[in-house]
């Protein structure tokens, strides 16, 4: 029996009882001419092991999980809305309005921060349309908050929702569009007189 | 947190397929933690060679993220198979971006991946994680999955064990249904020696079918 062998037994062992087995650990135990080939039997293996029956102690550590708890968290915070979004990754920026206005007036060289100020608390007091604020702007914030562009992204959808399912209720799905759009078409145009801080904050041409 | 996993992704599909979303995202949460010893090992067999013990862990955060929103927004499926597939990819997708920011290509010893001429991912690591990565990159945009062509090891599981010898299969498939090597010795009547051997044999031609069916 190689050593790779016994390695890739030792670790299904250990995988099975709901041991958690650390693959790093393993690789460690190679030598390092074996460690890749190892590697990658203990991949193949992870894509099809059977999830197994976990001990209460070992729930318990995976649900404490600080990097689980943190994405969770993180999860949580995109499933609310933009006003209650921005606001919490301002405070954990440690920055102010003030500050996200004036980083944001300097980045489309506007020439109002005082009105920038104005729209970013519009923005967190939930009075302006989120469907309606710029791309450029929202990807502008992101960087100014230093998060991922993702983290400004609209609420997600329902679970699944992002596929249009034809044995669902198709008619009333099509129907829905349907009139979503009937509604934008029918929409007054944007007012051609708006500049480019109400196109960021309000959309209209080029926003 | 439940511990059954076939349980959690039925109440997950019962709930998305009734337009429960506060059901559907309590169940896939519980279904994404108990994924977590998973995607670390995944991530860890992965990168081993790529990514640092520190970098490894913040590929493991991100992947748990993207599992938490991205995939609860477009995952589609309804067994574990399909499951785990979407989740391998998405992690593999991860470590590719977790060594592009961390910008280390250079301390380590390979990148993950390479791109060719047509920005087509062409060596690096296994041709299954370059084409998960590459899959997962190209998805990103348009936040969509349509149905996989990634070879899943899961379902081509059966497939595989067709090539494999008599023992191997044995083996395997009493290995995928989680038994212990002591299990597996007095089921087979087997010194735990042969269980690894055939274990080790079993998994590289489940892999060698695998690399096939992506070629």
């Amino acid at each position: 029996m190689t050593p790779i062998e016994q390695l890739l037994g030792e670790f299904l062992d250990e995988w099975n009882a709901g041991a958690r087995p650390d693959v790093n650990a393993y690789l460690d135990r190679a030598e390092p001419a074996d460690r890749s080939e190892l590697a990658e039997q203990l991949a193949t293996w992870l894509e099809i092991a059977p999830t197994p029956a976990y001990d209460d102690a070992t729930l318990a550590e995976i649900a404490a999980d600080p990097r689980l708890t943190a994405a969770i968290a993180k999860a949580d915070l995109l499933n609310t809305p933009l006003a209650k979004r921005i606001p919490t990754l301002r405070e954990q920026a440690g920055l102010a309005v003030r500050d996200v206005a004036a980083r944001l007036t300097d980045a489309f060289s506007l020439p109002d921060a005082e009105r920038t100020e104005q729209y970013v608390t519009q923005l967190e007091a939930g009075e302006l349309d989120e469907r309606r604020l710029s791309q450029r702007l929202l990807d502008r914030l992101a960087s100014i908050l230093g998060v991922e562009a993702d983290a400004l992204a609209p609420q997600p959808a329902t679970a699944g929702q992002a596929f249009f399912r034809a044995d669902e209720d198709a008619d009333r799905a099509a129907m829905a569009s349907m009139q979503t759009l009937s509604e934008a078409a029918f929409a007054p145009a944007p007012d051609a007189s708006l500049d480019e801080l109400d196109r960021l904050f309000c959309g209209g041409p080029g926003a | 947190l439940g511990c059954d996993a076939d349980q959690l992704l039925g109440q997950y599909v019962a709930a998305r397929d009734a337009g429960d979303t506060d059901a559907a995202r309590a169940a896939w949460y519980q279904l994404v933690a108990l994924s977590l010893p998973r995607v670390e090992g995944l991530v860890r067999a992965t990168s081993h060679k790529h990514l640092s013990a520190e970098e490894q862990n913040d590929a493991i955060s991100h992947a748990l993220e993207k599992l938490l929103t991205n995939m609860f927004r477009t995952f589609r499926g309804t067994s574990m198979g399909e499951f785990h597939n979407s989740a391998k990819r998405l992690v593999y997708g991860v470590c590719v971006d977790t060594q592009r920011r961390a910008k280390t290509i250079s301390k380590h010893t390979a990148p993950l991946h390479a791109t060719g001429d047509n920005g087509e991912f062409t060596d690096g690591f296994t041709p299954s994680v370059n084409k998960a990565a590459a899959r997962e990159h190209d998805a990103r945009d348009a936040d969509e999955r349509d149905a996989d062509n990634i070879a899943d090891l899961a379902a081509v599981f059966d497939q595989a064990l067709a090539t494999m010898t008599p023992a191997n299969r044995s083996v395997m498939e009493l290995q995928r249904d989680g038994l212990t090597t002591d299990e597996i010795c007095e089921k087979l009547n087997m010194s735990p020696e042969a269980v690894y051997q055939n274990t080790s044999r079993g998994t590289k031609a489940i892999l060698k079918f695998a690399e096939a069916q992506n070629a």
